[in-house]
């Protein structure tokens, strides 16, 4: 992971990654609906994730890290029988290169902000 | 500011060797004195947010952050994950300048020895820690 100080934090790729490769699984900790109100009145509101039953979940790991583009190159599954998030290579990613993920158009539109 | 941090690779995840504990964090490989197991970055998040935080199970996982300790810190990474005993293997430093936590062996740590660090900070604190204070109420 590198840390820019002006564009916030990223993950990147240490080694070349394969398509349908595994990044990481990173455990997470559940937020029931009324723990998730208030999470969302902390700083962390930009990092969570929606999880079933209108619950939301916080990734450990480097699972809050990754940045978001339309355009990734990897992508993630929620995995909640297994209570952890599971991020794939979608395509060849070069050594050096950032790994993103799209968050999906239900992030952006949950904090006002239409996907670019 | 530090630029690059690297995920560690000297640890894993499993269930913790410690009853009721969930995960825990142990050593891949074998781990010295005095080596850097992991350099967790953090989330700051300020004294008027706490309140807020400490109604979720984030209680039980942040660091107390910042001048007076009046902030608080979700450690991202594996920093999160580390278990408490009072006789521990490994302390943490916080970088308050950086916004990092640093986790150091202690001692000696054989492969697959799960890492444990004093929750008090200091590795000898004896002092009840808060989960221990609260089950006893």
């Amino acid at each position: 992971m590198r840390v820019f100080p002006d564009k916030g934090r990223g993950i990147f790729a240490l080694e070349d990654i394969k398509q349908g490769e595994v990044i990481e699984i990173a455990p997470v900790l559940v937020f029931s609906p009324k723990e998730s109100d208030y999470v969302m009145q902390t700083q962390l509101r930009d990092y969570v994730f929606q999880w079933a039953s209108n619950k939301s979940a916080a990734a450990l790991g480097y699972g809050m890290v990754y940045n978001h583009s339309d355009n990734p190159n990897a992508y993630y599954q929620k995995r909640e029988h297994r209570q952890d998030m599971i991020y794939i290579a979608l395509k060849d990613i070069k050594a050096g290169e950032e790994i993103i993920v799209s968050y999906g158009d239900h992030w952006w539109k949950k904090r006002g902000v239409n996907p670019l | 500011m530090t630029d690059i941090i690297y995920p560690s690779s000297k640890i894993y995840i499993a269930s913790s060797s410690l009853p009721k504990a969930g995960l825990g964090v142990f050593a891949r490989e074998e781990i010295k004195e005095g080596e850097i197991i992991e350099e967790s970055p953090i989330l700051v998040i300020p004294e008027e947010s706490l309140s807020n935080l400490v109604k979720t199970p984030l209680r039980d996982y942040y660091f107390a952050w910042g001048k007076g300790f009046l902030e608080g810190a979700v450690v991202f990474g594996y920093g999160s994950l580390f278990n408490h005993s009072y006789e521990p293997n490994a302390k943490y430093i916080k970088d308050l300048e950086n916004n990092l936590v640093q986790f150091v062996a202690i001692k000696d740590l054989k492969q697959d020895e799960e890492i444990l660090v004093n929750y008090n900070g200091h590795p000898e604190d004896k002092t009840k820690v808060w989960f221990e204070a609260r089950n006893q109420r």
